[in-house]
């Protein structure tokens, strides 16, 4: 839990002297002042909530960013050589602890990362109802559309799908979901964010690997998956594809543009039936556009 | 009466020079212990990659004062307090100071490390340990039994003075 990892001061800071409601990512570097981030805009942390003069400011100390990673690693970090090696840990509470510092390599192989030197927390927050606007357009009586969802780091993605997952339980569709949750985000370490009655989460597993045991073990109608990037997992959804499972995912972009633009879209560009494009303009999740296969508008919140 | 008068007097002379001895026995249990805990944390660390707290949980102690030491080490884990001597060695009266010093060092850099430089200090401060441990034995066999034999000794001779 956050309370545990952040240590007393900064966690009465957080959670008494704003919104913590509105808190998405906190920022500790070396030496230099704590970053919040709330309702997608960054301001600085000082003793009395949120400023925007870095003089008021705190001041994160090496020893602040090691006694944050030595709680989170529950006095042990020893034990999360694996997590460190991938960059971040998960919380009880679902927060990411993306971690940074000095990578130990070894014959081309990650070993270790230490001196660390950054952190970045991410607060991922249940936003109600958020994909309700959207959910018309992505099922209907043949079921659930491909989807994938766009936007830039920080707008929404993860909160948006964990709803729509949510949603399909809620009308008691009862399609069987499996959510590979490949940094334990969608539904935290021990599923403790909701996604519903129908949906199987596969942790920690990559695309590749959790697409092809997911499909084999729990023979799903749709797999939800967050950020989508490399070849391989192109090749995993094209593969849900021709198994006859519908995906609906998540990738980093600030518009349709620049979506075109990513490598290996155009091998997914006959996979997906609907895109749903999400902005932070009015705070992190605010739909800005449903659009079709082809890409033309279905529906535009502006 | 008298005779059992007397007996008190021996017995409770001899029970102070017990007391004094245990001084030595106790420290010598107490880095026996120490010893015996960190060859557990090098094998639930290399191969369990237990938790901290669960290794020290799991860990049968036979010093009380290190038992004693353990749990304020925990206090502090849990309470967010950084470790200081007057938390670890509360009620601990056996140490001296510098070896105080030595088992802080030791405490402060648990489960912050990664497991191959983690097992190397657990490692040093095992050797240190053996150090400050071959020095408990020797005091204890110069000293440990001498004060119980001393005590015995002033218990009879105030018995038979007073006989």
């Amino acid at each position: 839990m956050l309370s545990d990892v952040l240590g007393e001061k900064l966690y009465l800071i957080i959670t008494t002297k704003f919104n913590f409601g509105f808190l998405n990512e906190l920022r500790l570097r070396v030496n230099k002042p704590i970053v919040a981030f709330v309702k997608g805009q960054a301001y600085f942390l000082g003793n009395n909530g949120l400023v925007t003069s870095e003089e008021n400011a705190i001041i994160a100390t090496k020893q602040m960013i090691e006694d944050i990673i030595f709680r989170a690693s529950e006095f042990s970090v020893y034990s999360i050589n694996e997590e460190l090696k991938k960059g971040f840990i998960v919380l009880k509470g679902g927060e990411r602890l993306g971690i940074s510092g000095t990578l130990v390599c070894e014959n081309g192989q990650v070993k270790t990362l230490n001196n660390f030197t950054s952190i970045n927390i991410r607060i991922p927050h249940e936003i109600k109802n958020c994909s309700l606007d959207a959910f018309s357009f992505l099922v209907d009586e043949d079921g659930v559309k491909n989807t994938l969802i766009i936007s830039p780091p920080g707008a929404g993605k993860t909160t948006f799908i964990r709803d729509f997952v949510n949603q399909l339980s809620i009308r008691n569709l009862s399609y069987n979901v499996l959510i590979i949750d490949e940094r334990g985000e969608i539904a935290g370490d021990n599923c403790e964010l909701s996604v519903g009655k129908f949906a199987d989460v596969l942790s920690f597993s990559d695309k590749k690997t959790g697409f092809m045991q997911g499909i084999r073990a729990m023979n799903p109608h749709i797999i939800v998956t967050d950020e989508i990037g490399g070849e391989e997992d192109v090749k995993a959804v094209k593969y849900a594809g021709n198994c006859g499972v519908k995906v609906i995912a998540t990738i980093h972009a600030g518009s349709l543009e620049e979506l075109k633009a990513k490598d290996g879209f155009t091998d997914l560009k006959n996979t997906f039936e609907r895109y749903v494009l999400l902005s932070k303009r009015n705070g992190p999740g605010t739909i800005e556009g449903v659009y079709s296969e082809n890409f033309s508008r279905l529906a535009i919140w502006r | 009466m008298k005779f059992v008068l007397l007996g008190v007097i021996v017995f409770i002379c001899g029970y102070i020079g017990y007391g004094l001895s245990r001084y030595y026995f106790s420290r010598v249990k107490l880095f026996m212990s120490l010893i015996n805990f960190t060859e557990k944390l090098d094998t639930d660390i290399n191969f369990g990659k237990a938790k901290l707290l669960k290794i020290i949980e799991d860990f049968k102690c036979e010093s009380k004062d290190l038992k004693k030491i353990l749990n304020g080490y925990i206090l502090c884990l849990n309470e967010g307090k950084s470790c200081t001597e007057d938390m670890v060695f509360k009620d601990i009266k056996i140490l001296k100071d510098e070896e105080k010093n030595v088992i802080l060092n030791f405490l402060l850099e648990l489960g912050k490390l990664d497991v191959f430089n983690q097992t190397k200090q657990i490692e040093n401060s095992k050797l240190r340990f053996k150090e400050i441990l071959e020095g408990c034995n020797e005091e204890k066999k110069k000293y440990g039994n001498l004060y119980l034999k001393l005590g015995i000794i002033l218990g009879l001779l105030i018995a038979l003075i007073l006989f």
